[in-house]
């Protein structure tokens, strides 16, 4: 009897403790997933404020963006959803492998998000960077008949337009593979070398406009 | 003596007048400038140019800024998982 009493104590408190634990994972599991969809869903959202916000970005991309994210988000809340309603841990479990799933499945639809907006500003920046070239030229073709002394200068210019040339040209490439981390670097060299050309133009016309 | 008079009159007119003529078609020529399809042919619409290059340069820095403002290898499965 007394041994019955012992057993069924500690089987009572085995139950207890088991109970205490699933409900203890349960909490713990909703909670994971809750944060990680919020993650994801800012993440979205910054990427698609970044995008649709930009002036530089045509209204094509944007709204091509806008409804892929859109739809990404739409099922990532509507997973979240699903996980305040979950009744047992097997339930959030079960959601919580779905949502595995399906990042794995939409992967790319942000990567293509963002490599579409890069693309579309490289674009952009082809079209500026080659005004540009063209500005320079017809500015340096008047700088050399008015600072004949201003060789070094001159020279440097000729030889920054030449190089300007070959990253467009670069930049073009990339824009053709779509290579976004070169299209990023291509429009960085631009950007920096477009402006050492306005600082040369300015010190030669500083010098010999009046 | 006085046809010699009235020639050199004539001589010094026609010097004159060759004179001033020479000075007015100088003065028609543009002023030293190379070929450049006539966007720019004095040397004060470089400041014009140079005005435009600055707004190109703004314009693709702001490009620059967007474009790598954006990371092209953004996963939300790692963004799921806290990563």
């Amino acid at each position: 009897m007394k041994k019955t009493l012992i057993i069924s104590t500690i089987l009572l408190l085995a139950g207890i403790s088991l109970a205490a634990n699933a409900a203890v994972n349960y909490t713990a599991l909703k909670q994971t997933i809750t944060v990680g969809l919020d993650a994801c869903i800012s993440l979205i959202n910054s990427v698609e404020s970044k995008i649709v916000n930009n002036s530089q970005v045509s209204q094509e991309t944007k709204q091509s963006v806008s409804q892929s994210l859109n739809q990404l988000e739409s099922a990532l809340s509507s997973y979240k959803n699903q996980v305040q309603s979950a009744a047992t841990l097997q339930d959030l479990q079960a959601i919580n492998q779905q949502i595995i799933n399906y990042l794995k499945t939409n992967s790319s639809v942000i990567k293509d998000s963002i490599k579409t907006a890069i693309v579309d500003m490289g674009e952009k920046a082809v079209e500026s960077a080659e005004g540009l070239k063209q500005k320079a030229e017809q500015a340096l073709n008047v700088l050399k008949v008015a600072c004949p002394s201003e060789k070094t200068t001159i020279s440097t210019l000729e030889n920054q337009l030449v190089q300007l040339e070959a990253e467009i040209n670069l930049l073009k490439q990339a824009l053709s593979s779509k290579n976004a981390a070169t299209i990023k670097q291509e429009m960085q060299k631009i950007t920096n070398l477009s402006k050492s050309v306005a600082v040369n133009l300015k010190q030669l016309e500083s010098v010999c406009v009046k | 003596m006085k046809a010699i008079y009235l020639v050199i009159i004539i001589l010094i007119v026609a010097a004159v007048l060759i004179g001033f003529f020479v000075m007015k078609s100088q003065k028609s020529v543009p002023a030293e400038t190379p070929e450049n399809n006539g966007q720019i042919e004095q040397p004060a619409d470089v400041s014009a140019v140079i005005g435009a290059i600055d707004s190109i340069n703004n314009d693709l820095d702001n490009l620059n800024s967007s474009a790598s403002s954006l990371d092209e290898n953004t996963d939300l499965s790692k963004a799921f998982q806290g990563q």
